[in-house]
């Protein structure tokens, strides 16, 4: 292969591997803190991060997962939460991860209200 | 990795290893689940099973079908194989 | 890195041998004692119990090799109860 063919291979193969794989968010900043996790699933739990890894994989404790209705997978039932303790979560199976200073579960603002004035 | 990764990795091929020519249940993300003996297996956990049968969830649930041939089974739908 | 920090899958290691609760992208659970895993964390259990929500759906005496694929969250220590 001559000069000029290797540059041009070298160049392809830099094009064919992309952007060097870097974390877009650095988890440092919230270790110790209480956050808010989302699984692929449907799954919610928060809990206060104490390690992870470069394939994003979490270490929670404290962790508590918020149980969803029997019917209804969508809906999260604030009030029934079960106590999971120190988890590892996968990855592979996360889906939002957020700091949970400055936000709270409400109730669904869509639902019906109950009196006919619609207070 | 460290040396106690590497012990654990051969814990689960020596896992597969053993289990060839033995009873299995294999269940199925959809809750499928057979029970047959174990002909192969490979890294993707592509399955072929003799002499299955198959269940919804339970063997007690009723038989669905009994294979007395070979069956295989795709390894991406396997939720696990477990001994007998 | 700070060097306080705990790796997920160093947590996961350490626990071979003892009881570990795994659970599913599904509502599906499983209960019982690591024997190892591999690099997909592929899952090897023994004396298995087999949840689907908090329903116990099947025990099972021996080895059990569970797939990764749909495994969401790991609990060293296994179930409560």
């Amino acid at each position: 292969m001559s000069e000029s063919e290797k540059q041009t291979h070298n160049q392809q193969k830099k094009k064919f591997e992309g952007p060097k794989r870097e974390a877009i968010v650095d988890l440092s900043k919230y270790q110790d803190e209480k956050i808010r996790v989302k699984l692929m699933g449907g799954r919610l739990v928060t809990g206060i991060l104490k390690g992870y890894d470069q394939l994003m994989n979490l270490v929670l404790d404290e962790t508590v997962e918020y149980m969803r209705d029997e019917e209804d997978d969508t809906i999260i039932l604030k009030e029934k939460t079960r106590n999971l303790g120190l988890v590892v979560i996968r990855g592979t199976m996360l889906l939002t991860l957020s700091p949970l200073s400055g936000a709270e579960i409400i109730s669904n603002p869509y639902e019906p209200y109950d009196n006919e004035e619609g207070f | 990795m460290s040396s106690a990764t590497e012990s654990t990795t051969k814990a689960s091929e020596q896992f597969l290893s053993n289990i060839i020519g033995k009873s299995v249940s294999v269940k199925l993300h959809s809750g499928m689940l057979f029970q047959g003996t174990l002909e192969s297996i490979d890294g993707f956990m592509n399955i072929a099973l003799n002499n299955a049968t198959e269940h919804y969830e339970t063997a007690e649930n009723g038989l669905l079908h009994r294979y007395d041939g070979d069956v295989f089974v795709r390894g991406t739908q396997v939720l696990y194989i477990s001994e007998a | 890195m700070s060097a306080a920090e705990i790796l997920p899958l160093e947590i996961i290691d350490k626990t071979v041998g003892q009881p570990i609760w795994v659970m599913l992208t599904s509502h599906r659970e499983f209960t019982g004692t690591l024997v190892g895993f591999d690099d997909f964390v592929n899952i090897v259990l023994e004396d298995v119990v087999e949840y689907d929500r908090d329903h116990e759906v099947k025990r099972h005496a021996g080895k059990m090799l569970l797939s990764g694929n749909n495994i969401s969250m790991l609990v060293p220590g296994g179930k409560p109860e």
